[in-house]
């Protein structure tokens, strides 16, 4: 009994963290609670040795950034498959143009900002969205995210330049 | 003037993403994963064979490496190998095993004379097709990967 509260504590001072890191990484809430249940079940499982190890926070970012990215290894031809469709012919037709309507969803005030970012953020294609989030929320750099993904280097400069495109437009509408 | 735009729109998303708050997570988290801890786990045999521990998994496939042995052998000389088992018996288990030795043998030339007279003539001409079918679906699924989806399923 003294386990579970212990445990529960554990979840409540980490679960915003895990799925934080998770709702950007596959861009879903309900895929990303279903992630962070299995990092948590996870956790338990270890929860002996983990519980008091000051690396618990990086271990539950790198089991979580894992599953991730297992979870979305299933689309990951069609993934690499837009990817190298936009290569060839710029933007996907019409993609920008989603991206900055569902931005705009949200009421446009102070407190609406960084929601639109969110969102915008979320909507990106995973090719894009998933090493943006690495790099910016998860402090990677160019060649870890290469290496995790498993693609070229250039190929990690050139989606994260283009998710930022993406997000810069969704900014510079807001500016307008 | 673009370049300069482009540079306070660069400066502008890289402020707003370090200042982006973490989304929360959803209340329904934490009980769920309390419940799911909550219930017993199942037994080590009961989940997938690729969960078990890579010991359990290497004893498993030797377990089963010797049972196609043993099967194999007693397929080939049933008389040998029953008779190795009934040394290890009883005084009774000789009887039976000379029993179900001959019993086996009896099945093993039966199913050989179905083998000789109705599959095996055919058996090539099976082999033939499948290896032909599945040469056509390995290079129509190339054709298909390189020409539809420009080889993104090898990269």
């Amino acid at each position: 009994m003294a386990d579970a509260a212990r445990f529960e504590a554990f979840v409540r001072e980490f679960e915003d963290m895990v799925y934080a890191t998770a709702v950007r990484l596959v861009g879903n809430p309900s895929d990303a609670e279903d992630v962070a249940q299995t990092v948590f079940l996870r956790a338990f499982e270890r929860f002996g040795t983990l519980e008091h190890q000051p690396a618990a926070p990086g271990w539950l970012k790198t089991v979580t950034t894992n599953l991730c990215l297992n979870h979305l290894t299933r689309y990951r031809a069609r993934w690499q498959f837009f990817s190298e469709l936009e290569s060839g012919s710029g933007a996907v037709p019409g993609f920008i143009d989603r991206l900055t309507a569902a931005a705009a969803v949200v009421p446009d005030d102070e407190h609406s900002e960084a929601e639109r970012l969110e969102r915008a953020l979320q909507g990106l294609p995973d090719h894009q969205r998933v090493p943006l989030v690495l790099f910016h929320f998860e402090d990677r750099s160019y060649q870890e995210i290469a290496d995790l993904l498993g693609v070229s280097l250039g190929k990690v400069k050139t989606d994260i330049h283009r998710g930022r495109d993406a997000l810069k437009r969704v900014l510079g509408e807001r500016t307008r | 003037m673009t370049s300069m735009r482009d540079d306070e729109l660069d400066r502008a998303l890289d402020r707003s993403l370090a200042q982006l708050p973490a989304p929360r997570a959803p209340r329904t988290l934490l009980p769920r994963v309390m419940a799911a801890v909550a219930q017993p786990a199942a037994p080590w045999y009961a989940r997938p064979w690729l969960s078990w521990h890579p010991g359990l998994q290497t004893v498993s496939l030797l377990g089963v490496l010797a049972a196609v042995s043993l099967v194999w052998m007693a397929w080939a000389r049933p008389e040998a190998v029953f008779a190795q088992v009934s040394a290890f018996g009883p005084p009774q288990a000789s009887t039976w095993a000379s029993a179900v030795a001959s019993r086996v043998s009896q099945i093993t030339a039966v199913v050989s004379l179905l083998w000789d007279v109705v599959l095996g003539p055919i058996a090539i001409f099976v082999f033939a097709v499948a290896l032909f079918v599945a040469l056509a679906c390995a290079a129509a699924w190339t054709a298909v990967s390189r020409v539809a989806l420009g080889g993104a399923d090898s990269q």
